[in-house]
């Protein structure tokens, strides 16, 4: 194994360092993070897009490219969360709690340069993790069946209230109101559209990009508005630093590590995983240490988040490589590349065209590393966008959020739920209601029904399998027990008013 | 005052001819009613940008996804016949929908001029190698000794994948359940991992998997052998004679284009599929291009086909609210 | 007795309006069972539980310790009736609108206007309205004029509106827009009015 390790990563450098793949892969982790940063323009679109432009290239070239796009995406992504409170994608959500505070104290600096620190090191680890334990890991994501993943996501979903820093029993609430909103849609089991009213546009659900935009986004501009005349004080104007200060460092390593692990184990699982680091890291951290801290500016709640959902992106392209199964709609895109090609995506791409795992794999170290060159002198320039008066600053934020939505499906449906959502974002911030655990619940709602029932299909209507599988066993205990803590000191009237006084 | 007349006649009709020759004097819209990624957007792309490179004017994908592509579909057939707006519509837009929805908001057969068919897939029946069957004939024996123990898998109800199953459910009397997923790659990802035991997957995404060893292919949907596994039978020679499904997508434009325009589109794409990378990413997703490609015989393969699955969908008894 | 958490009594309130509202609307899809659960089984549980945590979350707006006060928001009941109203009306009435799509479309776009207007103050609405406008100006009017009229509406939802700096704003963006979205990423938007 050693020395066919050292062999494959020859062959990954050699493929890898050439000089036509290395400015593929800068090309692509540039355009990925300028995606990135555009609020609602996805890597998807961008894809999708440039792959006339991939049939030319050698597959090699394409794929570096791509997947640069795609990583690169998850550090511009990173850079809206922490400046406008705006989340490009389900992962960058958690990254909005604590970043934009950090901005609003000044700090966008040290919130920036940690979120890519952090990515950097979860990227590398990712990248020597899926080198020497890719295979092995694919046969472990596909013990996964429904019903350790419905497991997964209730796990997930009683973790979804220690996001919030307010009102538990508000937290849960918000929480079960999101699951009901990621219902709309068609239901996968049935084929029945469910509240959808006969409207056409929502027979695929409501877009998770039109709700982050109406609520982070819109709800965000319209409350700075309210406020008056210091609106245009959002963002204060003397900016401490642009570099986390050694106790930053300090203070994130340990969120960086941990946030790692988490990222790479989740990402692994194709359908859902990746989405989960994120938000789950940011639980761990919570939870671990000091929790006062936390959506309040909280400099581990940036590290964590982060680091976990790059080596999420990072490890989400195990099942790709060995498996050919595509984690998440951009992979499917890559596999639609990879088949003009004439390549095959499944597991004997490892063993047929070295070159191109093993190249992928070095290129995906490589782009890291152009990553955090790239954006650590940026994040200067980034810090200066923030002292543009809110006046200014405010209506391009709009624009780029409705052509974002609007580029979704060209529906202008779309830009008016955005609005309905902004409404109600606005709203709920009065009531206290937090968003955070409703976007949780929206994201994961409808993949816990669907695994649920699933895994009951598959039974025959056998509700044991849920005890007697264990992976889905050990998961569903951990829940329980994370229930427990979570509630027990919630009971005593005290201390439940304690959280609403935060 | 006759020689008026036919002078302002000519004159009228000038800019008409003008246009016909002078089409495509702007860019085109080709309608894809999927998400961006699966064969038939990257196919769509992939003559897209053939044809703009031999007309100079750019043909630009629009993804419109949605409702299993009847919004994109209703687009289009919406949309003025001017040559403009392209659909790349599918088996499932103008053959299944219509019956599975029960209403669709478009006429698959009226409000469509079917240009030319662009590629024609078949599906491949693929199992898990744990189940102890080599074949079609001791698959359904299999089933018929245990009634409703195997779970087949498909990419959505009423995909081709869903349908398949259910046609050899009908042809061979045997009890299966069908395990619906959110896309053809999870229930690919179930059926390596055993949850469900077999699928109809689409030829092109199950071929690595069969080739690995992960999988075992016991035969191909279409009437004809597929020149990907020429070994491999078809259903209806293994066993259920008339078996034959497969999914096919082609360009059309919305009713009432004018004719001469359908004749140059039909012209271009058919050259643009037969030149050699074409050839060669049909072959790669397990196809050919079609033989004798013309509007009247696409048209007519449309009819046939929403025929045929009028009635595979009714005695199916799939239906999608 | 007072209500001494305003935040805690509407968000409750709320919350019981939506978990019975989910819950009734699940009633139209089949049930099934408890194994082999239909269309309705999950949302009509969340949908209840919902609504109880919302009758805990009013009762404690009861016995808060926190006080806030019962109006957090310009609320106009008017409106907001007003908008319900028509809109509903608008969807089942839905058959006959045949041949005045456009009277039909005006009335949902009111509807939508009151519901925005319902609810705070004039930012709100502007922003709101922006975007509104904005979404459904981009294949009449094309690009260039779409993103003027939402600069200006949601500039005028801010408090310091110079005519200077929003004409430059609204150029700057309208070229990066152009070049940036059009031709750069290749977005299918029509920069000028038509098609």
């Amino acid at each position: 194994m050693d020395f066919s390790l050292i062999h494959n990563l020859a062959i990954g450098f050699g493929t890898a360092m050439s000089l036509q793949n290395l400015f593929y892969c800068f090309m692509g982790v540039l355009l990925g993070t300028l995606i990135g940063v555009l609020p609602g323009i996805g890597p998807l679109a961008t894809i999708a897009m440039l792959l006339p432009v991939t049939f030319s290239l050698p597959p090699v070239s394409a794929l570096i490219m791509l997947a640069g796009i795609y990583y690169g995406a998850q550090y511009g992504g990173s850079t809206t969360s922490i400046l406008v409170n705006l989340p490009g994608e389900a992962a960058s959500v958690i990254t909005c709690i604590d970043g934009y505070q950090m901005a609003r104290q000044g700090r966008a600096g040290p919130a920036l340069a940690i979120s890519a620190m952090g990515s950097f090191f979860a990227g590398c680890v990712a990248t020597v993790i899926i080198a020497l334990f890719a295979p092995p890991l694919a046969e472990v994501a596909l013990k996964f069946g429904p019903a350790e993943y419905f497991a997964l996501m209730v796990l997930g979903l009683v973790g979804a209230t220690v996001l919030a820093h307010g009102s538990l029993i508000k937290a849960i609430a918000m929480t079960i109101l999101g699951l009901l909103l990621g219902l709309v849609g068609t239901d996968v089991n049935s084929g029945m559209a469910r509240y959808t009213f006969g409207l056409s546009e929502l027979s695929d659900g409501i877009g998770f990009v039109i709700v982050a935009m109406g609520i982070f986004g819109l709800a965000e501009i319209i409350s700075n508005l309210e406020q008056g005349e210091s609106a245009s004080e959002v963002f204060v104007n003397k900016v401490t630093g642009l570099m986390p200060t050694w106790k930053d460092l300090k203070s994130s390593s340990g969120a960086i590590l941990r946030g790692t692990a988490i990222g790479s184990a989740l990402g692994i699982l194709p359908g859902g995983g990746a989405l989960l680091s994120s938000f789950a890291a940011y639980t761990l951290e919570k939870k671990i240490g000091d929790p006062s801290g936390f959506g309040k500016g909280e400099i581990r709640g940036v590290a964590a988040p982060e680091s976990a959902n790059n080596a999420g992106a990072q490890t989400s392209f195990i099942p790709l490589l060995t498996l050919g199964i595509p984690s998440n709609p951009v992979m499917a895109l890559m596999i639609g590349a990879m088949m003009i090609q004439g390549i095959a995506p499944g597991p004997q791409v490892m063993t047929e065209r070295p070159q191109l795992f093993w190249g992928m794999i070095v290129s995906m170290w490589i782009g890291n590393l152009m990553l955090v060159i790239l954006n650590l002198p940026m994040i200067g320039m980034w810090v200066k966008l923030l002292t543009v008066p809110y006046r200014i600053l405010y209506p391009a934020i709009l624009l780029f959020c409705a052509v974002g939505v609007y580029s979704l499906s060209n529906q202008p449906f779309d830009v008016m739920l955005m609005a309905l959502f902004g409404l109600f974002g606005w709203v709920w911030r009065k009531m206290e209601c937090e968003p955070a655990p409703m976007i949780l619940g929206f994201i994961l709602g409808p993949l816990m029904e669907e695994n649920l029932r699933r895994a009951m299909l598959l039974s025959r209507g056998d509700p044991s399998v849920f005890a007697t599988k264990p992976i889905c066993a050990v998961l569903l205990g951990i829940s329980i027990v994370l229930l427990l803590i979570t509630l027990a000191p919630a009971v005593r009237k005290t201390r439940e008013e304690a959280f609403v006084e935060e | 005052m006759k020689r008026l007349i036919v002078f302002a006649l000519v004159l009228a009709m000038a800019p008409l001819l003008a246009c016909a020759q002078t089409y495509p004097s702007k860019p085109i819209r080709l309608v894809v009613p999927y998400p961006s990624g699966g064969p038939l957007d990257i196919t769509a792309r992939s003559i897209g940008q053939k044809l703009t490179e031999t007309w100079h004017q750019p043909v630009v994908v629009d993804n419109r996804p949605g409702a299993g592509g009847n919004i994109g579909a209703d687009f289009v057939a919406k949309s003025p016949a001017d040559g403009y707006t392209l659909l790349m519509g599918a088996v499932a837009t103008h053959a299944i929908n219509p019956v599975l929805y029960g209403k669709v908001p478009y006429d698959p057969i009226k409000d469509f001029a079917p240009v030319a068919l662009v590629a024609q897939v078949p599906n491949i029946l693929v199992v898990n190698p744990s189940l102890p069957v080599k074949s079609v004939k001791e698959l359904i024996e299999f089933a018929r000794a245990k009634p409703g123990a195997l779970n087949f898998g498909s990419g959505s109800t009423g995909s081709t994948g869903h349908l398949a199953g259910e046609l050899f459910k009908t042809m061979a009397h045997v009890e299966m359940v069908h395990i619906p997923y959110k896309g053809a790659a999870a229930a690919m990802a179930d059926l390596l991992a055993g949850q469900v035991q077999l699928m109809f997957d689409n030829l092109a995404s199950a071929l690595p998997n069969v080739k690995a060893g992960k999988l075992r292919a016991l035969a191909v949907t279409t009437l004809r052998r597929s020149p990907a596994l020429p070994d491999l039978p078809t259903i209806a020679e293994a066993g259920l004679p008339g078996f034959d499904l497969s999914t096919w997508f082609g360009i059309m434009l919305p009713a009432g284009t004018a004719p001469d325009i359908v004749a140059r589109l039909n012209a271009e794409i058919v050259r643009a599929l037969n030149a050699k990378d074409m050839r060669e990413r049909l072959e790669n997703m397990g196809t050919e291009p079609p033989p004798e490609n013309t509007p009247e015989k696409f048209s007519a393969f449309i009819r046939s086909e929403a025929a045929k699955y009028a009635k595979v969908v009714k005695d199916s008894g799939a239906k999608v609210e | 007795m007072k209500i001494r958490s305003g935040r805690d009594f509407w968000a409750g309130t709320m919350f019981i309006a939506i978990g019975v509202w989910f819950a009734v609307v699940a009633q139209y899809y089949p049930m099934g069972s408890a194994v082999r659960m239909g269309p309705a089984y999950f949302p009509t549980i969340l949908g209840g539980l919902l609504a109880l945590l919302g009758v805990a979350i009013t009762i404690r707006a009861f016995f808060s310790k926190l006080e806030n006060p019962l109006k957090m928001f310009a609320f106009r009941p008017l409106y907001f009736v007003g908008s319900v109203v028509i809109g509903a009306g608008t969807y089942f009435a839905d058959a006959w609108f045949k041949d005045m799509l456009m009277v039909e479309y005006g009335l949902v776009g009111l509807s939508l206007c009151l519901f925005f207007a319902a609810f705070g103050g004039r930012s709100l609405f502007l922003i709101l309205l922006a975007c509104l406008f904005f979404g459904y100006a981009l294949k009449p009017l094309g690009l260039i004029l779409a993103i003027v009229i939402l600069i200006v509406i949601s500039a005028l939802g801010g408090h310091d509106f110079r005519y200077k700096e929003v004409t430059i704003l609204t150029v700057v963006l309208a070229v990066f827009s152009v070049y940036g979205f059009v031709k750069g990423l290749g977005l299918p938007f029509n920069v000028w009015p038509g098609e």
